[in-house]
This record gives structure tokens, C-alpha cells and sequence, in this order.
């Protein structure tokens, strides 16, 4: 049992496991015991040996890199999720306001094939126009206070016996 | 309940808004004509009875402005003339008018008398008010043709 745990000792020592003081005690402990002498001579050598020899091992990827991968595969998913709710959420409101939509277009339309200048039947100033296409014939004009009824007056005489007689024979 | 479904409520509104566009087309290609009457009335001291009086709101307002006392119609034409077009009818022997639809109540009158055109006067006329075109007339009488918007 002694045996081993200088051997463990010694590998320790080889490996530069040891604190200084461990290191010089056994270094004396090898000065008195040739067969120590050797196991420390073969452990460096198989140590140097493997250090020299010894196939590299690539890993494919660092560790860093793969966690940040992981983390690109969160960030990728979220996003996803969130745009499917959205799309949830459109189609409901498609399906409810899609009607009103289609109700208020038609009542903008309607608004639309309105006169554009409502009949209120409020004249705020006259519109009268008068064209008179013989200066020969004179004229009078009359309009009612509340623009009911419009009178011109020509100077023109009509003869409308023919017309009166037709109404005296009726 | 499962009949008024989403589905079948949004076809519900659909037909509804339909319908009423339909409605209101046909309620504003109504309300592109302008009806008119226009009568020839012979104003007179004379009363000759049996004859054809003109209606009690013409005859008082004829009544306010001129002398005579009697107004008897000697023809009366009904016009339905759609915005923008023009209408022509005879009113006596020589006498016709084309009244011309300017839109939203606007009206243009045109009085002939033969091949002459004597006046031409424009107003918007309101339903109930008279647009009146006059004159002399052979003895003691006047001519009148007056102008009203029946709708």
C-alpha cells in the first residue's frame, strides 16, 4: 500500500503535480532506492513519448461554438411562434371586420352618389339670371321677399284670342 | 344558432350592403329628373263662369302684384325633364318654352313666341315657389305662363 502511493507520488512528480517540498522529498527518496530511480526514468519517457506520439484529436467544433448554435435554434424558433399568432390574430380580425369593411364601403359609396350640395331649401342669396335677347322689349322684374314667386314682366304682346276663345268654347 | 355561424353573418352584411346599394341607385336615378308644370293663364277683370280657374295659391299671389281679379288656365303641360336635358312644349297657337335641367333644382326657361325667342331666365325653383313670365295681352288682359316644381 506504501508501495503505491509513492508510485502515485513519483507519477505526480512526473506530471508536476507536486508542491516544492513534496518534490525535494522525493527526489531524496529516489537517491536511496534505485528501483524508484527507474520507475521515475519510465514514466518520463512513456510521458515524453506520449507527448510526442500521441495521434491529434480535432474536435469538430469548439464548445462555444456549439452553444451558440443552440442559441441560434432558440432565437430561430421564438420568432416563428410569434409570427403564427400573428397570423391568428389577422385572420380573426379579417373574419369580423371584413363584413363591416364591405358595409362601410358601400355606405361610402352611397354617401358619394349624393348631390354633392344638399337640398336644404335654404337660398342664401338669388340666383335669378335673365337673358333677354330683343332690346326692343322692355322688362320688369318682381321676387317676393321669400323668393317664392318671380315675375318678369315683358313689354310684349300676345295674342292669345285664338287661345281664348278655344277656352270661352270648352 | 349555429345558422347565424360567423360565416353565414358576414354573408348576411354582405347581402344587406348589397341591397341597399341597389336601393340607393335606384333612388338617386329617381331623383336626377326634375318635374315641372307649366300653365298659360289669362289674367282678366271679366269673370266668365265655368272656365278653368287657375288654383287659389297662384291666383292670390297674381293677386297681390297685378289689377286683375280672375285667372282662368288656357293650357297646362307636365315636364319631367332628367339632369341636363332640355324639354320643349307648346303653350298656345305661337307661344312654347324649352326648359332646360341645370341639376339641384336649377332651372333655365326659354319662351318663344313664333320662331322668336323672346326671354330666357334661369332660377333654382323650390318646390311650392312659381317662376312667372308675363305680359299684355289684346283688351283689358294679361298673358301669364307660369313656372312650378311639382316634386
Amino acid at each position: 500500500m506504501k508501495e503505491n502511493k509513492i508510485e502515485l507520488k513519483i507519477q505526480a512528480l512526473v506530471d508536476a503535480e507536486l508542491t516544492e517540498s513534496e518534490a525535494e522529498q522525493m527526489r531524496e527518496c529516489m537517491d536511496n532506492d534505485v528501483r524508484l530511480q527507474i520507475l521515475y526514468a519510465q514514466l518520463i519517457q512513456t510521458k515524453d513519448l506520449i507527448s510526442k506520439h500521441e495521434m491529434p484529436r480535432i474536435l469538430p467544433e469548439s464548445g462555444d461554438f456549439y452553444w451558440t448554435k443552440i442559441a441560434q435554434e432558440i432565437g430561430g424558433v421564438e420568432p416563428a411562434n410569434q409570427g403564427s399568432n400573428n397570423s391568428l390574430v389577422i385572420k380573426w380580425l379579417f373574419r369580423r371586420l371584413a363584413p363591416l369593411l364591405g358595409i362601410a364601403t358601400i355606405v361610402l359609396l352611397i354617401t358619394l352618389q349624393q348631390p354633392s350640395v344638399p337640398d336644404l331649401g335654404i337660398e342664401f342669396k338669388s340666383d335669378h339670371e335673365l337673358e333677354l335677347l330683343d332690346d326692343d322689349i322692355e322688362v320688369m322684374t318682381f321676387n317676393s321677399i321669400d323668393d317664392s314667386i318671380s315675375i318678369v314682366w315683358l313689354d310684349y304682346s300676345m295674342d292669345l284670342q285664338k287661345d281664348y276663345m278655344e277656352l270661352w268654347l270648352d | 344558432m349555429e345558422i347565424l355561424s360567423k360565416y353565414s353573418l358576414g354573408k348576411f352584411f354582405v347581402f344587406v350592403a348589397i341591397w341597399l346599394f341597389v336601393v340607393s341607385g335606384v333612388a338617386s336615378g329617381k331623383a336626377d329628373s326634375i318635374e315641372i308644370s307649366a300653365s298659360l293663364v289669362v289674367g282678366t277683370s271679366k269673370e266668365k263662369k265655368g272656365s278653368k280657374k287657375v288654383s287659389d295659391p297662384i291666383r292670390k299671389r297674381l293677386s297681390k302684384v297685378f289689377k286683375w281679379r280672375n285667372y282662368y288656365k288656357l293650357s297646362v303641360k307636365q315636364l319631367s325633364i332628367p339632369d341636363d336635358k332640355t324639354k320643349t312644349t307648346k303653350l298656345s297657337k305661337k307661344a312654347f318654352i324649352k326648359v332646360n335641367n341645370r341639376k339641384n333644382g336649377k332651372i333655365s326657361v326659354s319662351l318663344f313666341s313664333g320662331a322668336k325667342m323672346l326671354i330666357q331666365k334661369s332660377q333654382t325653383l323650390r318646390t311650392g315657389g312659381y317662376m312667372v313670365l308675363a305680359g299684355d295681352s289684346k283688351g283689358d288682359s294679361a298673358w301669364f305662363i307660369v313656372i312650378s316644381k311639382t316634386n
